[in-house]
């Protein structure tokens, strides 16, 4: 409209000025050539007029963004690899930031999720202990900081009466905790006050999931009774889709919640041998994170003085609860955030010295342009569009790439990664995207747009060795630079993993099989019951053909479990308190454990069929225990206390078994472990272990899977109301703990693939560009007698020069940098110089024949052509 | 032979312009000649220099604008001064007055020295 109204303007000026020399005796022609001459470029004024108005920006920025399109169109191969490789650099960027994101940025889905903070206890030992129920009880009723306080302890269910029987996965949580993050049921209510304590009337809240699959959303759930490890229990309420209470994987979707203080476990009403019970609170409005851990700490103090036995040395922290569900992966995020954002970088470069040889070839357009009267800062903003242009089309083209790389990450990201069903696209997503395209856009733009600016008018020299491209060189050590690092890293990881698998883990993970089982309810109702059901199960098991052996065991090595409790050598002083004592990791288990494990008898003997309820108790230790509690003495015959249970005697020392993963550090805060026989638990605590999962691990003489169909048979004629969770080789458990190093290595090996392809294209253009350059040079030299080798030596010597010049740079980056991975780390320094000086040469190579090409088509040329050319 | 032409001095085009249409409303090509007779052809105000000066000034609201008909029947941008634009004028006015005051003592004064 404007662009119109100026035409028009400036068109009654020109037609008023021939009419005016016309009147003046002017032919027409003459008229209109005069005028035209007079009235200079039209086009010149208008843009002045646009600039005076200063809607130049938008109107001229359209017609550069017009311009760049078709310039993109004009020149497709170009346009498509400087797209392409955008779409590498910043569709990783925006993969990693979606997963950071929905991870670490957004916050947890809970009302005003900010003010939720988690509670554990602290001791000397332990940073971030779960707490006891009756400490839970009295921080509640202590503090002054928080609104209310939420316990919540895992809990798994044996659904029977209604169709197959199924194991849940569920929670028992006090009635305070649906307030606190703000929940509120789908249908019906959550816990009353009354229902949560001892003896309440049995009450239940379903997953909207559970509903759905079992009730098929039928409303008539309310009121109805549902079995629940024997006991009726009345559904009041079904929780909204989606929800979940914090602390937990998504894997495990968790189907039925209870009221907590209806619990009867005896540990429930123990301070110090307790179930463990995760604490949430709501912090009062205007309350900050720091002023609650003070009152906190008071309250800690009064506990510590009021229940020395078991409080004394204890604190209570208090940490955000997002805090708190993501440590364990912000490191190895960040990680990779910084990986991509070198990558990009890499892109970048490539992109610069694309257009960097293209600028040159637009010498002449641009100093065209410049002589028609376009400034510096429009020739400038010209070329920054341009590239925006192409970075924004690299962007769009990098979101897709991202898409498809998210639904993969999310898929492979479920075991390793908390809150991964977060992770997606979202309006920050995109805006990271976008803002990362233009900020490339920028990046890259800016080195062809300056050079184009300063060609101005400026001849191109004739001279024989034309000016070497400092800044060209310049970009191809910084790739080289910024491409060391990522490489090193993944050499780092693969190290790391090599050094892993051939850790001995203390046991035979082959042909092994892990079957999680849980008792009927009827089976689990009182000792001898439980005990005939172990020993009925352990036997018809082993009757199977292709068992070699059988055992049933609870806290399984590297399945996450850590069952632990102090360990007293009877006869040594009594500690001031029981957090003075090393803690030891139970395994409580029945006689064929050693041979299904392979675990060897180092002296004395294991647990055998006479170790039952009616003889002494007995206990096996491992190796680090003995040499921890008897490092001089003999252990075998000396009697030791577990937990709050009576002493029991040695009778054997075991190897010992890397409990948590591959990784176990013979250090770590548990590292004794005792095996004792399950039988021989006292009725009270035998309930309690045989209410949860049992393993029961088995040995085959051949293909373990293949026996799963007649295992899942046996179990089921043993008892039909046994439910089978999981049927797993024990390999796969093993694999399982490295799943999260292996994620890091994949991504972080992916991105230093990219980065090494994108450093050796770009050695190549840099390298082919220069010989190109030096065409004339070439001639000379072999007019004079220099022969092809030679010239391939000089090429390939520059190339050499630079890439060492970025490996040099990339070393000592990469000392500084790789520490930051030094926790995933396993077996291998983070400043390895094995895995730095492999790499380094690595890249060399890859450099040098990246530039050997090029060097080789110098050498072939014909020094007569050569010097002909120009 | 045409009189000598002069170039303006920086800033003061968009004073003379101001002041052409504080007589009234009036076309581009028309403040070119009407500068140009008042100035007994010392001074030619050039396109290139006119229109971009008349689009900053109605972009800054000292002008405003209006497409009427001239009296050969063609429509022309007919450019008049707004309130703020007269009050720029007569501001701008007083300091030309000033200065070319100070400049013709100065210039008077030298002289008489060199004399």
């Amino acid at each position: 409209m404007n662009e119109k109204q100026l035409d028009r303007e400036l068109r009654f000026h020109f037609d008023q000025l021939v009419a005016d020399y016309v009147r003046r005796g002017m032919s027409e022609a003459e008229a209109r050539r005069k005028a035209r001459q007079e009235f200079g470029g039209m086009e010149q004024v208008k843009e002045d007029c646009r600039d005076a108005r200063r809607t130049l920006w938008l109107d001229s920025t359209l017609e550069d963004v017009r311009f760049s399109l078709r310039s993109m169109r004009k020149n497709a191969g170009l346009t498509t690899v400087v797209v392409g490789t955008l779409a590498l650099g910043i569709g990783a960027n925006t993969a990693i930031f979606s997963v950071v994101n929905g991870v670490l940025l957004r916050g947890l889905p809970y009302v005003q999720a900010n003010r939720v903070v988690a509670l554990f206890e602290t001791m000397p030992q332990l940073p971030q202990a779960s707490a006891a129920y009756l400490n839970y009880l009295d921080w509640r009723r202590l503090n002054d900081t928080c609104e209310d306080l939420a316990a919540l302890r895992w809990n798994d269910f044996n659904l029977t009466g209604t169709g197959d029987p199924e194991r849940l996965h569920g929670r028992m949580v006090s009635a305070s905790t649906f307030s606190i993050l703000g929940v509120a049921p789908l249908i019906g209510r959550t816990f009353t006050a009354d229902e949560d304590r001892a003896g309440g009337k049995p009450v239940a809240l379903i997953s909207e999931s559970l509903w759905r699959r079992r009730f098929a959303a039928d409303t008539g759930i309310l009121g109805r009774s549902l079995t629940l490890n024997g006991t009726p229990y009345t559904v009041v309420g079904v929780l909204p889709a989606g929800f979940q209470f914090p602390f937990q994987f998504s894997s495990s979707a968790e189907d039925v919640t209870t009221p907590l203080a209806q619990s009867t476990d005896p540990p429930m009403q123990d301070r110090l041998f307790h179930p463990g019970i995760r604490v949430v609170g709501r912090l009062k409005g205007g309350v900050s994170v720091e002023t609650a851990r003070a009152d906190f700490a008071r309250v800690a103090q009064a506990l510590a003085l009021e229940y020395p036995k078991a409080n004394q040395g204890h604190g209570i922290s208090v940490t955000p609860l997002k805090d708190v569900l993501v440590s364990g992966v912000s490191g190895g995020l960040y990680l990779l955030m910084g990986a991509v954002i070198f990558v990009v970088l890499i892109a970048c470069a490539n992109v610069a010295n694309l257009l960097l040889a293209r600028a040159t070839a637009r010498e002449p357009e641009m100093a065209m342009r410049s002589a028609l009267g376009a400034g510096r800062s429009r020739i400038i903003r010209q070329m920054l569009t341009e590239s925006i242009v192409l970075a924004l089309a690299g962007g769009l083209a990098g979101l897709l790439l991202a898409s498809a790389a998210t639904a993969f990450l999310v898929k492979s990201a479920a075991r390793v990664l908390p809150r991964s069903e977060h992770i997606g696209m979202d309006g920050r997503v995109l805006l990271f995207t976008l803002g990362t395209a233009v900020l490339t856009g920028l990046l890259f733009g800016l080195a062809p747009a300056l050079q184009f600016s300063r060609a101005e008018i400026r001849r191109s020299g004739r001279g024989v060795v034309t000016g070497r491209h400092g800044f060209r060189d310049l970009l191809v050590v910084g790739q080289v630079a910024l491409a060391l690092p990522l490489l090193v890293g993944g050499a780092l990881l693969i190290r790391t993993i090599w050094n892993l698998h051939d850790v001995d883990a203390g046991f035979d993970p082959r042909n092994m099989l892990v079957a999680e089982i849980s008792f009927s309810p009827s089976a689990v109702s009182t000792g001898p019951s439980i005990r005939r059901a172990f020993t009925d199960l352990i036997r018809r098991i082993e009757n199977l053909p292709g068992i070699d052996s059988v055992a049933a065991v609870s806290n399984l090595p590297m399945t996450g479990d850590d069952s632990a409790a102090p360990v007293w050598v009877e006869g040594r002083p009594a500690p001031k308190s029981e957090f003075d004592l090393p803690i030891g990791l139970l395994y409580p288990t029945t006689p064929d454990y050693l041979r299904v494990t392979k675990i060897p008898l180092l002296r004395g003997r294991f647990i055998n069929q006479h170790d039952n309820e009616k003889s002494s108790p007995v206990m096996v230790i491992d190796e680090t225990t003995a040499r921890t509690l008897f490092p001089n003495e003999d252990p075998i015959g000396r009697r030791i206390v577990v937990g709050t249970g009576g002493p029991s005697q040695i009778i054997g020392v075991v190897g010992h078994v890397k409990h948590s993963g591959l990784d176990d550090d013979v250090t770590a805060r548990f590292h004794l472990q005792l095996y004792y026989p399950v039988l021989q638990l006292p009725d009270a605590y035998l309930r309690f272990v045989a209410s949860g999962a049992q393993r029961f691990v088995l040995r085959s003489t051949s293909n373990p899977l293949a026996l799963r169909n007649a295992l899942r048979a046996e179990i089921h004629n043993a008892d039909p109301d046994d439910v089978i969770s999981t049927i797993q080789p024990m390999d796969e458990i093993v694999a399982g703990t490295l799943a999260s190093r292996r994620f890091l290595l994949k991504l972080l090996g992916t991105f230093a693939g990219i980065a090494l392809l994108l450093a050796s294209v770009g050695i190549y253009g840099v390298i082919s560009y220069s010989v190109s350059q030096r065409t004339r040079e070439i001639g000379i030299r072999m007019a004079l007698g220099a022969r092809p080798g030679d010239i391939l030596r000089s090429v390939v010597g520059q190339g050499a020069v630079l890439s060492m010049a970025g490996i040099a740079l990339g070393v000592m980056a990469s000392f500084f940098l790789t520490r930051f991975m030094s926790s995933v780390l396993f077996g291998v320094g983070s400043t390895d110089p094995l895995t730095f000086g492999s790499v380094a040469i690595g890249l060399s190579l890859v450099a040098v024949s990246a530039s050997f090409l090029p060097a080789l088509r110098g050498s072939k040329a014909d020094p007569l052509a050569a010097l002909r050319c120009e | 032979m045409p009189p000598p032409k002069s170039d303006l001095p920086q800033g003061t085009l968009d004073l003379l312009i101001l002041k052409v249409i504080a007589l009234g409303p009036i076309h581009g090509y028309a403040i070119a000649q009407r500068i140009q007779q008042i100035s007994r052809e010392v001074l030619q105000v050039q396109q290139g220099s006119l229109y971009p000066a008349l689009h900053r000034l109605e972009n800054k609201g000292f002008l405003a604008a209006d497409w009427k008909e001239t009296e050969t029947g063609r429509e022309a941008k007919y450019y008049r001064l707004t309130g703020k634009g007269r009050s720029h004028l007569n501001a701008e006015t007083a300091n030309w007055k000033r200065l070319a005051t100070a400049i013709g003592l100065i210039v008077n004064f030298a002289e008489g020295e060199a004399r």
